[in-house]
């Protein structure tokens, strides 16, 4: 028998497939506190970040990322954790874009010791109210995809990734969004996707976010091996960034491209959409989250454990050698394609009901092994 | 009188942390499973899709904090895939002359066996450490870091500290993320960071190095006064001065400062360029 699809339908109309309460300090020096919280209050996430309220750069993009990821539909709602009343203005800005949120500093209540009881309390009291709230039936429609790979191999453009894009299809069929992202993985690929954009627009918009990628790294003037491709992408036989571009644009299948969204940027279209985002794992990852991914689908071959804070994350190895080895850390193993067990179609449909079981409840690996890393994308210092 | 611990490189520490240095983000959970209460778990978000100056600067400061004065030993883990290759860092470290273990979580076969093998890594780093001994020292030993230049009495603290004998280091330049800069003066040498706090601000603690944090808003100490190790406000620069040496001195000797209280396990890296 087939699973029904649930989630939590939130007051703004959106839908998440989890129901977290989110603890988040406003600057780096409230860190301590938030673990400390967390650690009473375990049935709550939390990120850490690395922003000190000095910055001169990225003023504008942190600050949106972080309200993008606070206010995805899979945070019930948010605890802020600041040093003293200037630090009220993210959980303002958060309430008004329609999140609940809860606000304690270090000063009202005598310093860190103080604010973590006090925060704890509080985290204690939201979770119990969230339990309020009951997964529903949901439609495919509501679900946004984050696409993503890391630690890909040479095997990973020939059966991971494509598997992963027959699901996206899939899901952008029954009126679903994907999110193919990590723009640096993408050069060399930028004009067979330009071709799949649904309008002169997206197509143009396509090929001038790669293409400045491509030259911010020129500009740098520096030799990129060894970031794109990583050693560990060399080990496992991917020799250029090319090659590795035109593994990874096969998550994205072969649907329509609907927009082109900005890092960290909230869907407009449904369908599938390119976010212009570095490659690098974590700070991809929040990206896609911070413009509604409520769950993610991650492609390994050397095998990695990482997740999110608030979205499932489902990895599928393209090998079935890693997925043996690293089996605590991984969903799925896309390496029966090589051994002609299973085909590409076969195991893009199993993504997709995998897809379906975790969005209505079950827990990932990366969720099991309590893997919630967050960084921030920097790009002005 | 200054006490500390011995390094068999010359280098004389303040504190005997044995650290656990992830190489890479993706191998940070991973650590602080494998060090739970007993070592000191280092966080950060950074190690991998990073080129140049950016990517040289990554990997000295990790292998400067594995070969730091008050390190007693280090384990380094890695994922594997990485940019920053915990493999070659560990090499790096030991070449050096730090006490270096090394566990990577694609070679162990994952999370679960990369966490059990780290730990017992961690136990035997952990037990050499428990020999060393504080003992005592000289003046000269002593490296201070101070986080900025601009308050008006850091100019009495450098020559207070420099007439009995201890090296400060200062920053350099435009320091525009005060706390990042830390991990910059640990890398310079200093076993102990002083840390002159703007208005609103609270320090970051930096893992390895005690921190004494100096604030001159005093509505901010009165709120929460066990946040600091000092009020400068309201005092003569000299008096100030004195007052931050006499911290310093205690806190190098073993007092525990606010920030190490607090618990802090965060490194705030600087970043030369964006990520690939």
């Amino acid at each position: 028998m087939k699973r029904e699809l649930t989630g939590f339908r939130r007051a703004n109309g959106s839908v998440g497939v989890r129901n977290h309460v989110l603890v988040v300090p406003v600057r780096a020096s409230a860190n301590a506190v938030v673990r400390k919280i967390v650690n009473e209050v375990p049935t709550c996430v939390s990120l850490t970040h690395e922003l000190t309220g000095r910055e001169k750069g990225d003023v504008e993009r942190t600050r949106h990322t972080l309200l993008g990821f606070v206010t995805n539909p899979n945070v019930a709602s948010v605890l802020f954790v600041g040093i003293n009343d200037s630090d009220r203005w993210v959980a303002d800005a958060a309430a008004a874009e329609g999140q609940r949120v809860e606000f304690v500093t270090l000063a009202e209540y005598g310093g860190s010791g103080g604010a973590a009881d006090a925060g704890a309390r509080l985290a204690f009291d939201m979770v119990n109210r969230e339990r309020a709230n009951v997964r529903e039936p949901i439609d495919w429609a509501d679900i946004v995809l984050g696409l993503e790979c890391g630690g890909s191999d040479a095997m990973s453009g020939i059966t991971a990734n494509p598997a992963v894009g027959v699901a996206s299809d899939l899901l952008v069929s029954f009126g679903g969004s994907a999110m193919l992202a990590e723009t640096p993985e993408l050069i060399g690929a930028e004009g067979a996707l330009a071709r799949r954009g649904v309008s002169p627009d997206v197509q143009r918009r396509i090929k001038e976010v790669v293409l400045a990628f491509e030259t911010s790294i020129r500009e740098l003037g520096v030799d990129v091996r060894g970031a794109q491709p990583t050693p560990g992408n060399q080990e496992g036989g991917l020799t250029t960034i090319e090659e590795k571009a035109l593994g990874s644009a096969k998550k994205g299948g072969r649907s329509p491209i609907v927009d082109v969204l900005e890092f960290a940027e909230r869907l407009r279209v449904r369908g599938l959409n390119i976010m212009d985002s570095p490659g690098q794992d974590i700070e991809q990852m929040v990206g896609m989250v911070a413009g509604g991914a409520q769950i993610v689908v991650f492609t390994t071959g050397r095998g990695t454990p990482t997740g999110s804070p608030i979205a499932p994350c489902i990895k599928v190895s393209s090998n079935s050698a890693m997925a043996r080895a690293m089996g605590i850390d991984i969903d799925l193993d896309a390496g029966t394609i090589l051994s002609g067990a299973e085909t590409i179609e076969s195991m893009g449909q199993r993504i997709f009901e995998k897809m379906r079981d975790v969005i209505s409840g079950e827990e990932t690996a990366s969720e099991r092994g309590g893997h919630r890393e967050f960084a921030f994308s920097r790009i002005e210092f | 009188m200054i006490t500390g611990y011995q390094r068999p490189s010359g280098q004389f520490g303040a504190r005997n942390h044995i650290l656990v240095l992830p190489s890479v983000v993706c191998a940070t959970v991973v650590a602080a499973s494998i060090a739970q209460q007993d070592a000191v778990a280092i966080t950060h978000q950074h190690g991998c899709a990073q080129v140049g100056d950016d990517v040289t600067y990554t990997k000295r400061v990790f292998a400067s904090l594995g070969v730091h004065p008050n390190v007693g030993g280090v384990l380094v883990v890695s994922l594997g895939c990485e940019t920053v290759q915990g493999g070659a860092l560990a090499e790096t470290i030991e070449h050096d002359g730090g006490a270096v273990r090394f566990v990577g979580i694609q070679s162990a076969g994952g999370t679960l066996e990369a966490v059990s093998r780290g730990q017992v890594m961690l136990a035997e780093l952990l037990s050499n450490a428990a020999l060393v001994e504080r003992r005592d020292g000289e003046a000269s030993d002593v490296v201070v870091g101070l986080d900025s230049a601009d308050a008006p009495f850091a100019g009495a603290l450098v020559e207070l500290a420099r007439a009995v004998g201890f090296h400060v280091v200062l920053p350099r330049g435009d320091v525009e993320t005060g706390p990042t800069c830390h991990a910059d003066l640990a890398a310079a040498g200093a076993q102990v960071i002083v840390s002159l706090l703007g208005p609103n601000e609270t320090a970051m603690g930096f893992p390895i190095c005690p921190v004494v944090s100096v604030t001159g808003d005093r509505d901010l100490y009165e709120a929460m006064p066990q946040e600091f190790d000092l009020l400068a406000s309201g005092l003569g620069d000299t008096d100030v001065a004195t007052s931050i040496w006499r911290v310093v001195v205690e806190a190098f000797n073993g007092l525990e400062t606010a920030t190490e209280r607090r618990g802090a396990s965060d490194l705030l890296l600087r970043r030369l360029s964006r990520s690939m």
